[in-house]
């Protein structure tokens, strides 16, 4: 039995011994991102091989809402294990600039991004956006009577046929606080009375709005430009819209990129933050299955991605958006979620 | 407690105070000192009253078809002369090792294939009672297989001198053994009450899924916790009438039909019982599968999933072994301590073993992250070490309670006599204890490979830079609709679970009757 004893304490031992060499390794960088891992993983491996440093990844997944890994880092701000968050939209990068989690970093890449899509500190910079579009079942609405605005879809004849995602989470929150600031409270909250009284249908996430309205079960539904784009590409019967074009505006949401406060590698963060805001990443984005809208003007891209500049985009400072999460997020929870 | 010296059994159980109770005492600690406002969280709004009242009704709903489906399943494959016995034995266990979620996408995808989307009858508490009473049900089924072994043949016998065979059923055999169905019930309502991803899917609003909104949409942490701890007081309430109704009763026996018990004969009725547990099967994992198996389409499919996935896969084989080895070796002794020391012990081991249960998993990802992420403990943050004692936290309850079963079943006498025969522990550990406990240890191994193979809350918060499991992948390829791929990594999936337990029913067969010759079960 001693003899069993000690080579359990000598294995022991070497494992042990063994797991720094697994933790750490000397020119890296740790990167946590709540892109999907399809549309990130190439542009990661690119800059591993121009660069030579070596990426570690943590990626969110549908299931955490795309907000697992900010909680992560809120957890993690005493003792940080991120270099860079790269984050798939704009308004938790805000809360973690205001919890103190973000250093300031300007890259030099990031002068030519519209003053709107980047924080005058550094603390986030913003590219390659996606729009929140109204995807639609082309058996079932024809053109004459498509939606041209969100707000028609308050009317009788779309009772029951709307899909909207939960309104706590990801791109439709931001969408939903973006809606208390552009339109006031008071009128917001008319507005989703109106959307709730029509019966809108709650769905768990911008994907399930896509498919349920690509299976016909509904007409409409409100999703982001990527994952309407899934469908179309697939040649499946379904179309979006970029709705109030001569209104209110477009919601752009743009991709965030994030130096992590006290990071463990800075100077390969900021290397890492550089390439990621490169015109060339702009330009995968845009010509990958995501089809994100580069926010720069001469960035190539496909037909399909609308320029920036045809766009009537949503006037928005997503600071106060940010900020007004937590109010817009009660309330729909009362008015939605019971 | 000649077996193990006590030295052992405390070093064991302090590891098991650091590793489960460590980070919940400490996420408790500061949410009491950050938060302001304690009763507002409390306070009895109509939202509240809502949540309750789901939660109430999902644990409920469950309950009642785990009954429905495990006391009949249980009683049919013990006491009756029902066709294929074997098979259905081992068929009922396996939807224990099926992660509900993976039901749950099954039974989504069956009702979009059949025009029925969104039904509003299964997008509610109903669906997701059937969906986790199809889950837990091997749970009830368990343990009405022990009771019904318990129940004394001779008061049967007596009854149906002068009764009907059916009378002897409904006024003496199932009253006996319901404290154990009781318990099963007990066991089944805790497990339906924290579980968040079929309630999330099926967009019903429980205590999960609150917690679940004010950790990733409010990042109130605070607020989450203290949301938490209504179902740790109910966990903790049941465990106190579980015990209470399961007082000196064995919770597992692993002989499925005890030859001196009164058995049944069905008759005609032989077809339709072995429908019914048909019936059971092909509704909690025929379906589901064969759905996911369509779904996949051809076995190019299954080529390109492991190809893209196989480094997620050998990390989920790789995390899932050490952490199911780690769990036993830990669980050992303290399952032993639970079915020997004294009541205090025995009531503390059994408490902290519980309140695991009742934890939300985002909760204890948070509570592992402010724990184990400091720089004394950087060895274990920064490897896999974190993901082993996150899912020892999470499910070593299982494994000291089925390896206490199996000891609780071996007589005091042995150890008395070993005690007399040899002098050295060790010696008496490995030639008396280990051999008649190893088929506890055995099943609890695989319940544990099992279970961590299919976590998700925890290992997505915790998880190393740099790495990934097969259930992440899953997650994040559903995102951007690659169903194909979603179907055939979540065949892979139930398959990779399904490996050991074939292996272990399969030795278990052969040297069956070494085994019992040899009392080990």
């Amino acid at each position: 039995m001693k003899k069993l004893l000690i080579l359990l304490f000598g294995c022991a031992y070497l494992f042990i011994s063994c797991l720094p060499l697994y933790a750490q390794s000397k020119k890296q960088v740790v990167l946590y991102t709540a892109l999907d891992q399809i549309f990130s993983e190439p542009i990661i491996q690119d800059f591993e091989q121009e660069t030579g440093i070596k990426v570690k990844v943590v990626y969110d997944t549908e299931a955490a809402k795309t907000t697992g890994l900010v909680n992560r880092l809120i957890a993690e701000k005493d003792n940080p294990n991120a270099d860079v968050f790269w984050n798939n939209e704009i308004a938790r990068s805000i809360l973690l600039k205001d919890k103190g989690i973000l250093a300031s970093y300007i890259s030099a890449q990031a002068k030519d991004i519209p003053s709107q899509f980047k924080d005058n500190q550094g603390f986030w910079t913003g590219f390659a956006a996606r729009a929140r579009v109204l995807i639609y079942n082309k058996d079932l609405v024809k053109d004459p009577e498509l939606p041209r605005s969100i707000f028609d879809l308050t009317a009788p004849k779309w009772s029951k046929k709307v899909a909207l995602a939960n309104p706590l989470f990801g791109t439709t929150a931001t969408h939903c606080a973006a809606l208390f600031v552009a339109l006031g409270d008071e009128k917001a909250k008319a507005y989703f009375q109106a959307l709730a009284d029509n019966q809108i249908v709650m769905v768990s996430g911008n994907s399930e709005s896509r498919d349920r309205v690509v299976d016909g079960e509904l007409a409409v539904g409100f999703t982001d430009t990527d994952d309407a784009w899934v469908a179309i590409s697939e040649g499946k019967n379904v179309n979006m819209i970029y709705p109030d074009n001569r209104g209110l505006g477009t919601l752009l949401i743009p991709n965030t990129v994030c130096l992590i406060k006290n990071a463990p590698h800075p100077e390969q963060a900021k290397q890492l933050i550089d390439y990621i805001l490169s015109r060339k990443v702009e330009e995968k984005l845009a010509f990958s299955s995501s089809m994100q809208i580069p926010l720069r003007k001469e960035v190539k891209k496909p037909d399909y991605v609308p320029d920036y500049d045809a766009l009537s985009v949503m006037d928005i400072d997503f600071e106060t958006v940010a900020h007004k999460l937590n109010q817009s997020g009660e309330f729909l929870t009362g008015l939605f979620l019971r | 407690m000649s077996f193990i010296p006590k030295p052992i059994i405390i070093l064991c159980a302090i590891l098991f105070i650091i590793i489960v109770l460590g980070p919940l005492l400490l996420i408790l600690a500061e949410t009491f000192t950050s938060m302001d406002n304690l009763a507002q969280v409390f306070l009895l709004n109509s939202r509240q009253i809502s949540l309750f009242k789901n939660s109430m009704l999902v644990g409920v709903s469950t309950v009642c078809f785990a009954l429905l489906l495990g006391v009949g399943y249980g009683f049919l494959i013990s006491r009756t002369d029902i066709p294929l016995q074997k098979f259905f034995i081992f068929s009922g266990l396996i939807p224990l090792f099926m992660p509900a979620h993976i039901t749950a996408i099954g039974w989504i995808k069956l009702l979009n294939i059949c025009g029925f989307a969104g039904n509003i009858f299964f997008y509610s508490w109903i669906g997701v009672g059937f969906v986790l009473g199809l889950a837990y049900f091997p749970f009830i089924m368990l343990l009405t297989l022990t009771g019904l072994n318990s129940v004394d043949s001779k008061l049967e016998e007596a009854a149906a001198l002068i009764h009907s065979k059916r009378h002897v059923i409904r006024k003496i055999t199932l009253p006996l053994a319901s404290a154990y169905i009781a318990s099963g019930a007990i066991l089944v309502f805790v497990f339906s009450l924290s579980n968040y991803a079929v309630p999330d899917m099926l967009r019903v609003n429980t205590y999960p899924v609150e917690i679940f909104v004010q950790f990733s949409a409010f990042y109130d942490t605070a607020k989450a916790v203290i949301l938490a701890l209504p179902l740790v007081a109910v966990c903790l309430l049941l465990v106190f009438v579980q015990r209470y109704l399961m007082a000196n009763k064995s919770y597992i026996s692993l002989k499925a039909r005890n030859k001196q018990k009164m058995l049944f004969k069905l008759g005609k009725g032989k077809i339709a019982a072995g429908l019914f547990c048909a019936l059971v099967f092909s509704l909690s994992m025929g379906l589901p599968m064969l759905i996911l198996i369509i779904g996949a389409g051809n076995l190019a499919t299954y080529a390109i999933a492991f190809k893209t996935a196989w480094p997620q896969i050998r990390n989920s084989l790789l995390f899932s072994f050490v952490s199911a080895t780690f769990i036993c070796l830990i669980s050992f002794p303290l399952g032993y301590a639970l079915a020997r020391a004294g009541k205090k012990t025995r009531l503390f081991i059994d408490l902290c073993s519980m309140i695991p249960f009742a934890i939300p998993s985002a909760i204890f990802g948070v509570a592992m992250i402010r724990f184990w992420n400091r720089p004394s403990t950087t060895i274990i943050y920064h490897t896999f070490l974190v993901l082993v004692f996150g899912y020892t936290a999470r499910f070593s309850a299982f494994a000291i309670r089925a390896i206490s079963a199996n000891i609780s079943q071996i007589h005091r006498n042995l150890e008395e006599s070993a005690e007399l025969a040899c002098q050295s522990w060790s010696k008496r550990l490995r030639f008396i204890l280990l051999p008649l406990a190893w088929p506890g240890i055995l099943a609890s191994w695989v319940l544990c490979f099992a279970l961590c193979m299919g976590e998700l809350g925890v290992t997505l918060l915790v998880i190393p830079a740099g790495e990934a499991t097969l259930p992440i992948r899953i997650y994040t390829l559903m995102h951007y609709g690659a169903h194909k791929l979603v179907c055939g990594l979540s065949v892979i999936l139930v398959l990779i679970i399904m490996l050991p337990i074939l292996i272990v029913y399969l030795l278990y067969n052969k040297y069956k009757h070494k085994l019992l010759s040899n009392g080990a079960i």
